[in-house]
């Protein structure tokens, strides 16, 4: 168990199961946490379960699978109000038994909660088109990350959630639980005596040795695609390769170089493609340091489309020929540094980063991080922006013409 | 400077009152904490259309407190966010019905960006070029909502709710509306609605209070208190304008939305106060999740995870809105409003009642250990002259009784129920592939 010393007014306790990521896993994956923090055998009912976090001042419990490289990492999060703050001497000893509860004194799962889970995401998938971003950022991650597990959506595809049956799910959490990397995280302003009373948790830290390994985006084909949904905008998606991982000595150059081009209201993309151009209301990129990629993302006036693709080409093109001044250089350090320092104001993320401090031990100290930011140089921004390639322009827009 | 100690929350207030006739509010962390968050409100929203200014009637279009907001950071030197940029602080702002916020979060330099903040706030800059670009970039963000199903379809139910009040219009205002918007207009509005004494700062999070004080003894100024608007509402009929409409959409599964328009409430300001917590916890056993009528509705397959309710009280417009996506959609709205008009007494229980007063005091302390929260929500509060730290003795006074008589202001001829009903021939892909 880490311990994380803070003071909020809240206690975090953190479960994270780990595993390395496999297509045919990832709708088990998706789906476990959501059974799992629904009900348990003295809890049998949604309603039971709900009751309890609600008799527990609102506990919440925060579920997710995500992927870190090549790791599937599912997510528990238990929060809840420090007991001093509502005089209640019992509410960690409940909440520990709770915890208990859902993850080890376990019966088969209900199968009517099952089928609803089952239910909710084929709905969900059912209606994705209608979330016009989402479906874009669906379809754009299977021609960018065309051949790869990146391109395959993170809760499995319909097929793969209708097979799917309980009895199944019933198999992957026994033999899962016992083998998987478990690390749990406590965060809060702990006593003595309460953190004794974690003793009682019955889930233990499992040091499955993981392997991690990053796989870049190797897409080999330039691709322009152009998609018709009735909508009043076009959504602008353009995958570029900037093939520089957490680990690269360039890591910190390539943040900076995100910031610059899309990552805050001083970036190249908010003043000339929105603020001077007026193509857009929104426009950013994401930068994945897992798959060295570059996303750009925008939802651009639908006539125009075409012109905000162009304009957008050119922009980084400018960028990789010419650079950045000195000026975007210190803003960018500034923005970056603030929202490092920032982070620390949220226990949630303490929370995660204690966990991301296990899964990369390499990973520089706080203060290290923030003096590798302050040391980036002119020349080293320059030299990530010449490593960005445009692999897949995507366009959903709603023009049938 | 006054300070106000709220013992079991272990949260103190500090209130200065300036010369120029600025409220600021601070509320100092003093635990290790590295950021300091910022928002400076002013009570001027969306339902802010028609207003008394010295004896004469002013109207406005929909959408103009909106684009207000987006404006104020043009300065005569450049973008505002130029130089927050350059400070390191993360600088945003925000429009809602009924206030218009402007707000940083900062790490280091929070006096230079605080001075940056009051100079952009006071030093309006509005030129017929900067704004008729900015109806460019409005006119997106208006499309984007026209692009979501559930924004178009709320909107479309508070035209079905509401005759004449402005809850009817969207924040943003239309495309159309906020073409009529001019220099001329939003400088009258700056003018009429920005002075200092309807500013109200606050400050939360990291700070040293010898230092803030300086602060605002120095940039203190005396002046001339400016008069004040006064907020004119059109009459507003109780019924609402059309009781149920179901409308073929491009939608992909059916959708209800339920508009339920309470009759406006006379009473005094603190017991308003109890009257809308008895209304929302009322509602959160009812309809959240631990709502047995819920677990059988979704055992039924009447409704997946996609269903939502929201309460709204604002100015002479008050409502609850329900909504959900069903494959049963018929069978669903026929449950609910038997439900809400007939056999809600049936579920509000002592033990449910008890146990959610509980679950209301964490989700406050939650709400407490988040800063920008609790500086939005203090500031939100404030501007209703309430007090975030009080309403926990608000919620924790009310009775199961309260919440049988908040509950019967939910009518039925007051409802307005809307489905947007999937079409024959949904939305079809036309892939134009082509590789280069």
């Amino acid at each position: 168990m880490i311990t994380v010393h803070s003071q909020f007014k809240t206690i975090q306790i953190a479960f994270y199961f780990t595993a390395v990521d496999e297509k045919a896993t990832r709708v088990y994956r998706f789906l476990l946490p959501k059974v799992l923090g629904s009900h348990t055998r003295s809890l049998p009912t949604r309603t039971r379960f709900i009751e309890k976090l609600e008799t527990l001042y609102g506990a919440q419990l925060s579920l997710r699978t995500e992927l870190h490289a090549n790791l599937s990492v599912m997510s528990f999060v238990f929060s809840f109000v420090q007991p001093t703050f509502v005089h209640d001497e019992t509410l960690l000893r409940d909440v520990v038994s709770l915890i208990n509860d859902i993850f080890i004194k376990r019966e088969h799962f209900n199968q009517d909660i099952f089928n609803e889970e089952k239910r909710f995401l084929m709905e969900e998938w059912e209606t994705v088109k209608e979330q016009k971003d989402s479906y874009a950022s669906l379809r754009f991650s299977e021609l960018f990350h065309k051949n790869s597990l990146a391109g395959y959506p993170l809760a499995g595809q319909l097929k793969d959630i209708k097979k799917l049956t309980n009895d199944q799910l019933w198999d992957y959490f026994q033999t899962t639980f016992s083998k998987e990397n478990v690390q749990i995280i406590v965060n809060g302003d702990l006593a003595e005596n309460q953190l004794e009373q974690l003793k009682e948790l019955k889930i233990k830290a499992n040091d499955t040795p993981l392997t991690l390994t990053y796989h870049l985006n190797h897409n080999q084909t330039e691709e322009v695609i152009d998609e018709f949904l009735p909508m009043n905008q076009a959504i602008i998606k353009m995958g570029y390769q900037l093939p520089i991982v957490r680990t690269d000595p360039l890591y910190e150059a390539a943040l900076i170089v995100d910031t610059i081009v899309g990552g805050y209201p001083e970036s190249r993309l908010f003043k000339i493609i929105r603020e001077e151009e007026g193509l857009s209301y929104y426009i950013s990129s994401t930068y994945n340091y897992y798959r060295g990629t570059l996303i750009i993302s925008s939802g651009v006036q639908l006539e125009k489309r075409q012109e905000a693709v162009t304009k957008i080409k050119a922009l980084v093109k400018a960028l990789k020929t010419k650079g950045i001044t000195e000026i975007e250089l210190e803003y960018a350090k500034s923005f970056l540094l603030h929202q490092m320092k920032s982070s620390f104001d949220s226990q949630s993320i303490l929370t995660k980063r204690a966990f991301l401090h296990y899964l990369f031990p390499d990973l520089p100290a706080f203060d290290h991080r923030l003096e590798r930011i302050r040391k980036v140089t002119l020349e080293e921004v320059n030299q990530a922006l010449k490593q960005l390639k445009l692999k897949t322009v995507y366009v959903l827009h709603g023009d049938e013409s | 400077m006054k300070k106000i100690v709220f013992d079991q929350l272990k949260e103190t207030l500090y209130v200065l009152k300036l010369k120029n006739g600025m409220t600021v509010h601070l509320l100092p962390k003093t635990d290790e904490t590295y950021t300091t968050y910022v928002q400076c409100s002013f009570p001027f929203g969306a339902l802010h259309l028609q207003y008394m200014y010295d004896n004469k009637t002013y109207y406005l279009p929909p959408g103009i407190a909106h684009f207000l907001e987006h404006k104020i950071f043009a300065m005569p030197d450049g973008d505002a966010f130029h130089h927050f940029s350059k400070l390191g602080v993360d600088a945003n702002a925000m429009t809602s019905r009924t206030m218009t916020g402007y707000i940083f979060n900062a790490t280091e330099h929070l006096y230079p960006a605080l001075t940056h903040l009051l100079n952009m706030l006071d030093v309006p800059y509005f030129t017929e070029e900067n704004v008729a670009q900015e109806k460019l970039i409005i006119a997106e963000e208006l499309k984007m909502y026209l692009d979501d199903p559930q924004s178009v379809m709320y909107n479309h139910l508070l035209e079905n709710m509401y005759h004449n009040h402005p809850m009817k219009h969207e924040i943003g205002g239309t495309i159309a509306s906020i073409q009529t918007v001019t220099p001329s207009m939003l400088t009258q509005v700056y003018n009429h609605f920005y002075g200092s004494n309807q500013r109200l700062l606050v400050i939360a999070g990291k700070m040293n209070l010898t230092e803030m004080q300086a602060f605002f003894k120095q940039y203190d100024q005396q002046a001339k208190p400016k008069l004040k608007p006064k907020l004119v509402f059109p009459k507003e009929p109780k019924p609402v304008v059309k009781r149920y409409e179901v409308v073929e959409q491009d939608v992909q599964m059916n959708k209800l939305m339920i508009g339920i328009k309470l009759d406006p409430s006379t009473k005094p300001e603190a017991e308003k106060a109890r009257q809308e917590a008895a209304l929302t916890l009322a509602l959160n056993l009812l309809l959240g999740p631990s709502s047995l009528k819920i677990e059988e509705w979704i055992k039924n397959n009447w409704m997946n995870r996609n269903f939502s309710y929201q309460t709204t009280f604002v100015q002479q417009a008050e409502n609850i809105v329900i909504y959900a996506e069903s494959k049963n959609i018929y069978r669903l709205k026929k449950a609910l409003v038997t439900y809400l008009t007939d056999e809600v007494q049936n579920y509000l229980t002592q033990e449910a009642f008890e146990r959610y007063q509980k679950t209301f005091l964490g989700q406050y302390i939650f709400a407490l250990n988040n800063l920008e929260t609790k500086t939005y929500i203090h500031s939100g509060t404030q501007l209703q002259k309430r007090s975030l730290f009080e309403m926990i003795d608000v919620v924790q006074s009310l009775t199961l009784a309260d919440l049988f008589t908040a509950i019967e202001r939910i009518k039925k001829h007051r409802m307005a129920l809307l489905i947007y009903k999937k079409t024959k021939t949904s939305s079809f892909l036309l892939n134009k592939g082509r590789n280069k």
